[in-house]
């Protein structure tokens, strides 16, 4: 059974598991214990603080017993402060957000989604409004009957185009407190102002990209036109390959990086203008298709990075920052592009030997010893020069790895 | 605002509804998110791929629950994004471990390229979910469903990391049982 059919399956469970479960709280008892020992602790260690502060003197404290004293406090603070954020929270969202307490996980990242914040989750209360940016408190900006979403994307000034008009933002910061800005709006130079358009707040010299979220190109063509892509894509792309293959002991991933795929042939060869956009591609599990190749290139007019996967089900998602769409264009496309680019490119290959066994990690240049055998290669070749390099990684149980690299000449075909 | 209300608004075409649903739900499903990709920026992606989904689905879709719904999404709109990514960086990773874990469950003979009928294997997982003590159930559906780690579940729960890693072993154990004896496998 392939894992993605097990999420698949696990992800349709019912409705009231997945809210009950973002909802579940620790016991009260299990609190109220927690309490109650950490008080415990803090009155045995208040107690034994004034017994030792009247029987000794100040400095007498300090020097016997200060380090103790700070050491179980600090480390209690921390067990209460934590629950306590927990039992406070408003927001069932908590409960699926990571919430270390010592920041050892996302706290600090996931904190700066702030633009309409609910109160009571102590993740969103790390980060103080003042040291949000611009577009992360007032990220929502309506123009012409549509809602454009700013984010941390800045544009180039070479890239802005023609003032649209000044607006008036307004946002709640996590104490429910109404913030209100200017801004400017402003044409990007090669994108449509239906698709997304540039920001300017008062407080911040900076041009944001903000995509209007509501944008629904119902063809490729609507969406080359908006982006210009036939201007707009780089004369020259590249792509990604990883395939895995079957091997004695231990699979074979092949990672192929392939580079001067030309623009012409993109547009020609994969990106059909009749091609129909797949709103529900998600819904209808379209997840469980497997990825055949990866397009991508900076596109610096467009206001952001551009990925293009293709599918084997013959459809293809464009991912151009916050936009992300899926059209249908066929399997022969996607078949034919591929095998195009699988002739045409140049290539690098990359081999890595990893390893099945589910118990224990993949040992690819880990030097990880605890499976006992964690010998890993890797091996490179440029198909335009013929040359080789395999690299390998050994290390025994209980001793570091060493590396041994040999170059070698080879032709090895991958279709 | 009430889901309904949400929903209502949703089928007005009014993105009043995209707002709400971000204000509501907006840091629940950067959190799935989160939990499955780990980073910031594609987390806040998820989000906005996920309202963008809801408002292309809804209507003619009407969620029973909205929360569900819009957490379904942005799990499934994470994954793809994950496996995505993952074709370049394979291993490591809470998705892999969990789902390593849960693949653990199906037994050989179903490893071959065996044509898995996921409708009835979710009949079949609502099935033992609903016979499961409540704690039980929720350290499950938060593992395999929201891909928290035993770290997060444990301080979510207040329980400790080696019981939270003995549930969820046992829970497993059992719903191998279960599915054998739903004749799952044959």
């Amino acid at each position: 059974m392939k894992k993605e059919e097990i999420f698949e399956a696990m992800g349709n469970i019912d409705d009231e598991f997945i809210e009950d479960a973002a909802a579940a709280r620790p016991h009260k008892s299990k609190l109220i214990l927690k309490y109650c020992a950490a008080a415990a602790c803090f009155l045995i260690i208040a107690a034994g603080s004034i017994v030792l502060w009247q029987g000794f003197g100040k400095n007498a404290f300090k020097q016997k017993n200060e380090g103790d004293t700070e050491n179980t406090t600090i480390a209690d603070n921390d067990d209460i402060e934590y629950i306590a954020k927990e039992e406070n929270a408003t927001d069932n969202s908590s409960t699926t957000i990571t919430t270390a307490p010592n920041g050892t996980s996302s706290s600090n990242t996931i904190n700066t989604i702030t633009t309409a914040p609910n109160g009571g989750n102590s993740m969103c209360q790390a980060v103080p409004w003042e040291r949000l940016i611009a577009p992360l408190k007032f990220g929502a900006i309506p123009l012409n009957g549509a809602t454009y979403y700013a984010y941390s994307l800045s544009v180039d000034s070479k890239y802005i185009g023609d003032f649209i008009t000044d607006v008036t933002l307004n946002a709640k910061d996590e104490k429910g407190v109404t913030h209100t800005t200017a801004a400017k709006l402003y044409k990007m130079k090669n994108i449509s102002s239906d698709f997304a358009v540039a920001v300017e707040y008062a407080d911040e010299k900076i041009y944001y990209k903000a995509t209007n979220t509501g944008f629904n190109a119902k063809t490729l063509g609507e969406l080359i036109n908006a982006l210009d892509l036939t201007e707009n894509l780089p004369s020259l792309l590249q792509a990604n390959e990883t395939v895995i293959k079957s091997g004695k002991g231990a699979d074979i991933q092949v990672d192929t990086e392939y580079s001067g795929i030309k623009r012409e042939v993109i547009l020609e060869k994969l990106l059909d203008k009749s091609a129909k956009s797949v709103p529900d591609y998600v819904e209808k599990g379209g997840y469980s298709a497997n990825l055949v190749i990866e397009l991508y290139f900076k596109a610096e007019a467009l206001g952001s990075d551009m990925q293009i996967y293709l599918f084997d089900n013959g459809h293809i998602n464009i991912n151009l920052a916050y936009y992300n769409v899926y059209f249908y264009v066929g399997k022969d496309k996607v078949n034919d592009f591929t095998g195009y680019v699988r002739r045409t490119a140049k290539k690098t290959v990359t081999e890595h030997k990893i390893n099945t066994d589910t118990s224990t990690p993949p040992v690819v240049n880990s030097g990880n010893t605890a499976s006992g055998s964690t010998a890993s290669y890797t091996v490179q070749y440029n198909v335009e020069t013929g040359e080789t390099t395999r690299t390998e990684v050994t290390s025994s149980s209980g001793g570091a790895g060493a590396d041994t690299t040999a170059s070698y000449a080879g032709n090895r075909q991958y279709n | 605002m009430e889901d309904a209300r949400i929903t209502e608004l949703f089928f007005e075409r009014n993105e009043q509804a995209l707002r709400e649903t971000r204000a509501k739900y907006g840091k629940y499903c950067t959190g799935i998110a989160f939990n499955i990709l780990k980073t910031q920026e594609d987390a806040e992606e998820v989000l906005s791929d996920t309202l963008l989904n809801a408002w292309n689905a809804i209507p003619p879709a009407r969620p029973n629950s909205l929360k569900a719904y819009i957490g379904r999404v942005a799990r499934n709109l994470a994954f793809n994004k994950y496996q995505s990514r993952s074709a370049k960086m394979r291993g490591g990773g809470e998705v892999t471990l969990a789902l390593d874990e849960l693949c653990a469950v199906f037994s050989d003979r179903n490893s071959v390229e065996k044509q898995c009928d996921t409708n009835r294997l979710t009949e079949l997982l609502n099935r033992f979910l609903g016979e499961l003590p409540s704690d039980t159930r929720t350290v499950f559906v938060k593992r395999y469903w929201y891909m928290q780690s035993v770290k997060e579940i444990s301080r979510n729960m207040g329980f400790s990391e080696s019981k939270t890693k003995m549930l969820l072993l046992r829970t497993r154990e059992k719903l191998k049982d279960f599915l054998e004896q739903e004749d799952y496998y044959l």
